[in-house]
């Protein structure tokens, strides 16, 4: 054992400046990885104590971020591992033939794979904890962690200290102890046998189910778990299948590299990855997947942004125009506050939202009405047609409630059932008179109206009998004061602060406050977090794997030249073969991703929110990392021809 | 001396064996005897099968069918671990290449049997200094394999062979990427160092003037030794 | 080389007339010398006095030429044994290898065991050579390496011969057409 154990550690150690260097990027990796997971994990940590995230969800929220970063660092990691893995095997292929067992070489080999890997796990976890301060106060796309502990579970940290040199050593044993006859065998140059068709079925199969899943839903239609079954089934075969399939596809495009009259560069570029198609899609699989979680999250966070909450907490944030509730003292006078505000610069519009109502009890119908002027109606909902002043009207759609449609009279009341409280009959309007505006609702239909103005019918607020009503409403109950503010102007807090000043007991109320806005601003900060992350370690992984086996063969790359072979066409090759993988790969995993997310917005009904512009993005972004990743692995690619390298070519 | 029959004075032995691989038979009833102490050489065209029957005697191959004796002893029932543990204790090898350790220095590659095998390892960097001596790389020991000449690395490599003072040696094509010259030393030191501890020597070669080197010589053809004639 | 071998061998191939004979000898082992008429002519009646061949026709015309002669089974013992003995590692020991390796073929024979007891002789010379050459005084050893050299000429041809019959389509078949 620790003859073993001892040759391990020493051919860790290496003694040619090459081997060192594999030794170091070995250390500086896991100190990377290690540093980066402790962070991932801390930051979400701090995130989920933030009142705003929803409890159900967060295990699988937090599951979901350390997957989808964990994914390309272990990748990353593994990539590590496997450098200059052709002449490790053979080594180990080498101690067996002089009598070490399996087993022992095995050991040999994890040792070898392990120590470098152990040290840097630990110096990323002393690196984490003393750099932490630092992060800690670090604004990272706008959410402030500088209150929180900022230190991940602890079994989360033994977790990833064990885990990431386990990576390592599971990567550089993972083909396995060569069989001997193969040890005078080169590096085999007859290609790979080709990668099985059953390759392609799992993509569009996962993506059949994910379709079907939206297929038939009515609209108001419960989804059921059958669906949501299918739907997330259909997305992890999706997502199994888009890894499985980029051989196939890298074959495909090899095999047209070949045929095409393009060029010896793209023919000798097509011959390298049949050759090896797999080898690619290893490590590009780490960086789709990925991907694909992210552009698959942000489509489903667009379910959220569609809400009228959202949307209005979105005005409020980004200097739009939002609806405020401000509820005054029936004594005060609701009236007088509203001229006073209506004047102030950045209200638009102040009005006293005044309702009567209808009893609302058996055989009674159940409807309000807003009682105020067109001009009131317009300022909370601009696009509104067919008010006229002095005229009743529906709001949105013609009542059919018995009691409360064309041709009834509707008894109007404060509210109460008291029969000494006054009370009006006015009748109810015709079936032409109704008020409508442009926006729908998650349904397709109308109630822009009847939403902004709490009511059905709009009674201008000069008819007859109406203002007794009104008055007796004023005497029991806080009437709302309706405000639209342009928040470019003045902002809510600012706006707090002047109500307070008129009127010290009115409270300012914003309808559509919730606490998802700020859940869903900060998933979109951890979002493009992670993306950011995600494309780093896969794309540098790819780097380095590419350069890695650029190294190794260059050999062949100096006979190449000496031939007469230009280096422009070697690097012309080099950056077929490096670029075609990554943006077909990246494509496909963006497409992929969001086609996922739209089946959840689709079983949602959220259609209409579909973040675009944000998916554009990430796609602009994936892609141009990619491309510049692959640049930087052709420049490596042709090395200039030195003496050393002719002996042994 | 008749094929097929074996004495117990027998370094290794092989009896009819079979070996394909997938489709393609390597092997084909191959009978070979190597005696105590004796250096013969396996000689026959590319495809004959000459290293898969060198590697099934070593114990890395496992034959089809046959039988294959180290010391005395039928191999067959082993484990992979036994093997390995015999290979190690009683065999030395000297490959094509020299396939010594790049990582290791020349004394760390010398002394790697003796290590594997638990001696100590004062022990063990005595004697690899020693037989270091012996081939003539007596101040090498502290260079890195890729800073030695070719010649220089297959003498490492007998070094490595003999240092733990096997009872058999393997050799595949010992000279095969050195020049007439080195070869010839590298032969030459192998066969005498060989020769001087007792151990057997087997030879798979396919220079007629290596061969001419040995004891006795064996043909092969088609996965089967030709007959020897008897005269 | 043997002559009369080399006609009893080509004799074993086929029966035919002693100018057919002489024909094939020329054209095979001998196109820029050709062979006597007169010694094909002896050759073939030693070998009918000797037992080795018999007269199985004759046609119009008379004369030598025209009787056909075939080999005898005594014929064809002589011929293998003569065949299979492999020569003595000299100088001259190839043409004669190559004249048995080829009517080896010409008659349907196994011409593997003819190169594999010629390997078997040379390398057996060669390992003499090879021990001597430790002890040998200087004049010695150029003569030495000599044999040396061509021996391993011999032995690579050997090797080269053996790997092409094991070739489908190789080398002079019986038929002539």
């Amino acid at each position: 054992m620790r003859g073993e154990v001892r040759l391990g550690m020493r051919l860790a150690r290496g003694s040619a400046p090459g081997e060192r260097f594999r030794a170091a990027a070995t250390v500086l990796a896991h100190l990377g990885g290690v540093w980066l997971m402790l962070v991932v994990l801390a930051a979400v940590r701090s995130e989920i104590a933030l009142p705003s995230y929803d409890g159900d969800a967060l295990p699988l929220l937090v599951l979901t971020v350390v997957a989808t970063v964990g994914l390309p660092v272990a990748v990353l990691l593994a990539t590590v591992a496997r450098l200059s893995a052709a002449l490790r095997d053979r080594r180990l292929a080498n101690l067996r033939v002089l009598g070490l067992s399996p087993a022992r070489t095995r050991l040999v080999g994890a040792v070898e794979a392990g120590a470098a890997a152990v040290v840097g796990s630990l110096l990323g976890l002393v690196a984490f904890w003393v750099l932490r301060p630092l992060v800690r106060g670090l604004d990272v796309v706008g959410r402030d962690w500088s209150s929180s502990s900022f230190s991940p579970w602890p079994w989360s940290v033994a977790l990833v200290v064990l885990a990431m040199p386990l990576v390592a050593v599971a990567a550089a044993l993972a083909p396995g102890i060569r069989p001997v006859s193969s040890l005078r065998d080169a590096a085999s140059t007859t290609p790979a046998p080709p990668p099985g068709l059953w390759r392609l079925l799992p993509l569009p199969a996962g993506l059949v189910v994910v379709g079907a899943s939206t297929f038939g839903l009515e609209r108001d239609q419960e989804v059921g778990d059958l669906r949501l079954g299918a739907l997330v089934g259909g997305g992890v075969v999706t997502a199994i299948g888009l890894v499985a399939i980029i051989p196939v596809f890298t074959r495909l495009v090899a095999e047209l590299m070949v045929r095409v009259k393009g060029g010896p560069g793209l023919r000798i570029a097509g011959r390298r990855l049949q050759t090896q198609p797999a080898g690619v899609s290893r490590i590009v699989a780490g960086l789709l997947i990925g991907l694909f979680v992210v552009a698959g999250g942000r489509m489903v966070l667009g379910a959220w942004e569609d809400t009228p909450q959202y949307r209005a907490a979105d005005d409020a944030a980004n200097g739009g125009q939002v609806t405020l509730d401000v509820y005054v003292d029936p004594s005060a006078g609701p009236e007088l506050l509203a001229a006073r505000l209506a004047s102030v610069d950045g209200v638009r519009a102040a009005y006293p939202q005044w309702q009567l109502m209808t009893l609302c009890g058996e055989g009674t119908p159940c409807v309000s009405a807003f009682v105020g002027t067109c001009s009131d109606l317009l300022a909370s909902v601009p696009d509104a047609t067919g008010c006229r002043d002095g005229r009743s009207a529906w709001l949105d759609h013609v009542g059919g409630e018995p009691g409360a449609r064309p041709g009834s009279t509707i008894h109007w009341t404060t509210g109460s059932d008291d029969p000494s409280q006054p009370a009006v009959d006015l009748p109810a309007p015709g079936s032409d008179e109704v008020i409508t505006s442009t926006g729908l609702d998650d349904y397709g239909d109308s109630y822009a109206l009847s939403n902004a103005m709490q009511a059905q019918v709009f009674i201008p607020d000069d008819t007859p009998g109406v203002q007794p009503v009104l008055a007796a409403v004023a005497a029991h109950t806080s009437v709302p004061l309706a405000l639209e503010v342009d928040t470019a102007t003045l902002s809510e807090a600012e706006l707090v602060t002047l109500v307070a000043g008129i009127d010290p007991t009115a409270q300012v109320q914003n309808p559509y406050e919730d606490d998802s806005y700020d859940f869903v601003a900060g998933m979109r900060a951890l979002m493009w977090g992670v993306t950011a992350l995600v494309l780093a370690t896969g794309l540098v992984g790819f780097a380095i794997a590419a350069i890695d086996r650029t190294v190794s063969r260059r050999g062949e790359m100096v006979s190449l030249q000496l031939v007469g072979t230009g280096r422009t066409v070697i690097r012309t090759a080099q950056w077929w073969e490096a670029a075609v993988p990554l943006t077909v790969g990246v494509l496909l995993a963006v497409a992929t991703g969001s086609a996922v997310g739209l089946g959840w917005l689709s079983l949602v009904g959220s259609m209409d929110a579909v973040p675009w512009g944000s998916i554009a993005a990430l796609t602009g972004v994936s892609l141009v990392a990619a491309v510049a990743v692959a640049a930087v692995t052709v420049i490596a690619c042709a090395p200039r021809i030195r003496p050393e390298l002719i002996r042994r070519a | 001396m008749t094929v097929g029959a074996t004495s117990l004075d027998d370094a290794v032995s092989a009896v009819d064996l079979h070996l394909s691989f997938g489709a393609t038979p390597a092997l084909r009833g191959a009978d070979l005897t190597l005696a105590a102490g004796e250096v013969l050489a396996l000689m026959g065209p590319s495809g004959s099968g000459k290293s898969t029957l060198l590697y099934c005697l070593a114990g890395i191959l496992r034959p089809d069918r046959g039988e294959v004796r180290v010391l005395g002893r039928p191999t067959a029932d082993l484990t992979e671990r036994s093997r390995s543990e015999l290979r190690l204790r009683t065999m030395g090898f000297v490959l094509q290449g020299g396939e010594l350790v790049p990582e290791l220095t020349i004394s760390e590659n010398v002394a790697l049997p003796l290590q594997l095998l638990g001696t100590s390892h004062r022990e063990s960097v005595e004697r690899a200094a020693a037989m270091l001596e012996t081939v003539g790389l007596g101040g090498a020991g502290a260079r890195r394999t890729g800073a030695v000449s070719g010649g220089e690395a297959q003498r490492a490599a007998v070094a490595r062979a003999l240092v733990h003072e096997p009872e058999i040696v393997l050799a595949d094509e010992p000279t095969g990427a050195l020049d007439t010259v080195n070869g010839e030393q590298v032969l030459d030191l192998l066969l005498t160092t060989a020769r001087a501890r007792g151990a057997s020597v087997l030879l798979v070669t396919h220079d007629h003037r290596v061969a001419a080197h040995a004891d006795r010589v064996a043909v092969m053809r088609d996965g089967a030794l030709v007959p020897e004639r008897t005269t | 080389m043997s002559v009369s071998k080399t006609l009893l061998g080509l004799l074993a191939a086929e029966p035919a007339h002693g100018y057919t004979l002489k024909q094939r000898y020329d054209e095979r082992f001998s196109p820029v010398k050709p062979l006597a008429a007169g010694q094909v002519y002896a050759s073939l009646s030693r070998f009918e006095r000797d037992g080795l061949a018999r007269v199985t026709g004759t046609e119009e015309g008379g004369g030598p030429s025209r009787i056909l002669y075939a080999i005898t089974a005594d014929g064809v013992t002589a011929l293998e044994s003569w065949m299979y003995t492999p020569e003595s590692p000299s100088s001259y020991a190839a043409s004669t290898l190559l004249t048995k390796v080829t009517l080896a073929l010409m008659s349907g024979r196994d011409a593997d065991s003819v190169l594999d007891a010629q390997r078997a002789v040379h390398l057996d010379r060669m390992r003499e050579l090879t021990a001597a050459r430790g002890t040998a005084p200087a004049p010695d050893l150029l003569a030495l390496t000599y044999e040396l050299a061509h021996l391993d000429a011999d032995l690579r041809w050997i090797e080269e011969a053996a790997g092409r019959i094991a070739q489908p389509g190789a080398g002079p078949t019986g038929s002539w057409s």
